[in-house]
């Protein structure tokens, strides 16, 4: 049969048609071409990497997940960060109660252990399928932990004053992420100068503590869920209450570290100096005869400190204390 | 390179070299044949870049994601009627408006409206609907985004007709009024922007509450409010450039030295913003001129 040209081919008729017919199947190029026998040939020509087979996840109900055994190094992933912000936790402790260095270093091992007990919670909650911003707040649960340990240490006047700060901090946190909120609401209702505080006593209100975790959520205006019309509805009108509820764009997601308000905008890793490396702190119970070794004397150097944190004998802590866990912190929406 | 690799590995493929042994030699039909293979690989290719998905989306979807939730050109222009009101509303606050007042700020409201949705339906028509892939999906979100962006700010803003009219519908005592009114709701919500960026601060460089009190208030007196709101994700960052403004002096007094070390570091990178919020503040300056000239 000529063919273009005075040679011929000499090919039988159904090879002629199996080239045609392959050559078609090949520039259709079909959609599903990644779940077909060409992948084979893609990735032999392109050096596209065939994904590996995805483990199959089952999703476990909650309390089942939560019961599983963790692994023992469970959580590492949470850990640097946690360690950062349990080391400004620390640095805070430090510059509020002003510590003499024995108790330093006892509170160094509280800040570190907090940390670690923080990132196996973080690693349950994960291995339980829960979303992030549902996860325990992670600088209470670190300042609770100081505290604790701090009131073991220190006199009881200097830690009220540390709980005072602290507790002051979380209300400026609430304050700051409710004045975010009215904010938005304004901008949104344009509400009236008349109506701005008892919108602000509203949101006060039925404010709820982790609500006052993230607050990169506060940029974005149209993704924030305002409060409920009916929680707002002796401080609106009617045209505010249509518009209230005339929009819903759903929750923006962002990465862990914000959700739980270890990481902002202003994160350009820079920290303060001296900032301790948690990391390296070995929280490991030592043996009772070897604490004692080190308890011990250390309680015949302990003298009040006049004006200043003292540490009376009575205030260290017993051998037992250091291999005391941190309480587990409260896990949100869980009995 | 590539297409050599192509036409030996086509040539030593079963097939290729029972075509050679047929006596295909170099003819086209050989040529013809590889051409076929490689077209077809390089689209199999492409399409399995994309990982085979295709999205399905009607207009009315369309109308959805740039209305913010609200089913319909209808429903959406509804809201914007509503928040018209709202702004009209809060102009009240001086005083009652006479009917031609409150005609003409109407007017200017409902012409911004218009004028939007002409341009919002010009660019909701353009898009591709049906079966779009990865690559198309991505150009229709570029370009309805803007469109939704705006939606969602209101577009009574600056440089809005609206915003023209009210210096010119009010009388100048009115105007007085409007403007204080104006600067006090934006020195609040400007206070409550400062403490939240304090706030963030602190995940850095944790605050006693004299600190905190003193900064909050070195803040919020000693710089001012952004004449055009900056980006969503720029709003805490535009503290920290006003912050920056301030006197070193003054912000040593309430960091100690480490924290203001840190504090300064955060500063500085906030002035690399300065650029996108000149051209902010230039822009609203321009807005003015434009309306005055």
């Amino acid at each position: 049969m000529p063919l273009l040209g005075r040679r011929r081919i000499p090919l039988s008729r159904h090879w002629r048609h199996a080239i045609v017919v392959f050559g078609l199947v090949l520039t259709s190029a079909p959609l599903s071409a990644a779940d077909s026998g060409m992948q084979g040939l893609l990735d032999l020509f392109f050096g596209r990497q065939k994904p590996a087979a995805q483990a199959v996840e089952v999703l476990a109900p909650v309390a089942e997940a939560v019961a599983l055994e963790l692994d023992p190094n469970a959580g590492g992933e949470f850990l640097p960060l946690l360690f950062k912000c349990s080391a400004r936790e620390l640095h805070y402790l430090k510059k509020v109660t002003q510590p003499d260095d024995k108790a330093y270093a006892d509170l160094k091992i509280a800040a570190a252990r907090a940390a670690r007990d923080l990132a196996r919670t973080y690693a349950r909650e994960k291995q339980a399928n829960r979303r992030a911003e549902n996860w325990s707040r992670p600088r209470p649960f670190i300042t609770q932990a100081l505290a604790k340990r701090a009131s073991e240490l220190l006199a009881p006047e200097v830690v009220a004053v540390y709980r005072e700060e602290v507790e002051a901090r979380e209300a400026a946190l609430a304050a700051a992420c409710q004045g975010m909120m009215l904010r938005a609401i304004d901008n949104r209702l344009t509400l009236l100068p008349e109506q701005i505080e008892p919108t602000r006593q509203a949101v006060v209100m039925h404010w709820r503590a982790e609500q006052s975790t993230n607050l990169m959520i506060f940029l974005y205006d149209e993704y924030l869920q305002l409060p409920d019309v009916r929680s707002l509805s002796k401080a609106l009108n009617e045209r505010q209450q249509r518009l209230l509820q005339s929009r819903n764009q759903g929750r923006i997601g962002f990465s862990w570290e914000q959700e739980l308000g270890l990481a902002g905008r202003n994160d350009n890793g820079q920290e303060i100096a001296g900032l301790e490396n948690l990391a390296n702190v070995d929280v490991t119970p030592k043996p009772v005869a070897e604490q004692q070794d080190n308890v011990e004397p250390a309680q015949d150097e302990i003298r009040p400190q006049p004006g200043g944190p003292k540490r009376a004998a009575k205030d260290v802590a017993p051998p037992a204390a250091a291999t005391e866990a941190v309480p587990e912190p409260a896990t949100k929406g869980q009995p | 390179m590539m297409l050599q690799r192509l036409a030996h590995w086509t040539w030593s493929t079963p097939l290729a070299c029972r075509a050679a042994e047929g006596g295909l030699g170099n003819t086209i039909a050989k040529r013809g044949a590889i051409a076929m293979l490689f077209l077809g690989l390089v689209t199999s290719a492409a399409s399995a870049q994309f990982g085979g998905q295709r999205l399905e989306i009607s207009r009315q979807q369309l109308v959805g994601w740039v209305f913010n939730s609200h089913g319909s050109v209808d429903a959406a222009r509804k809201h914007l009627h509503e928040e018209l009101e709202g702004q009209i509303a809060l102009i009240e606050v001086i005083g009652t408006l006479t009917s031609e007042q409150r005609q003409r700020l109407t007017l200017a409201g409902e012409g911004d409206i218009h004028r939007f949705f002409t341009e919002a339906q010009r660019v909701i028509d353009r898009q591709p609907v049906g079966q779009v892939d990865q690559d198309q999906w991505n150009k229709i979100w570029q370009r309805v985004s803007p469109i939704r962006e705006q939606f969602n700010r209101g577009l009574t803003g600056e440089n809005s007709l609206f915003q023209k009219t009210i210096r010119t519908a009010l009388t100048p005592e009115q105007w007085n009024q409007y403007e204080s009114l104006m600067a006090e709701r934006e020195q609040r919500n400007y206070r409550l922007l400062v403490a939240a960026a304090i706030a963030e601060l602190e995940i850095k460089v944790p605050l006693t509450r004299k600190q905190r009190t003193a900064l909050i208030e070195l803040v919020a007196t000693q710089t001012k409010p952004p004449r055009v709101r900056p980006a969503p994700h720029l709003q805490y960052i535009f503290v920290m450039y006003r912050m920056s403004e301030l006197s070193q002096k003054d912000l040593r007094r309430i960091f100690e030295e480490p924290e203001f070390q840190v504090v300064k570091q955060i500063l500085e990178h906030a002035q690399n913003f300065r650029g996108q919020f000149d051209v902010e503040q230039r822009g609203a300056i321009g807005g003015v001129l434009n309306f005055l000239f």
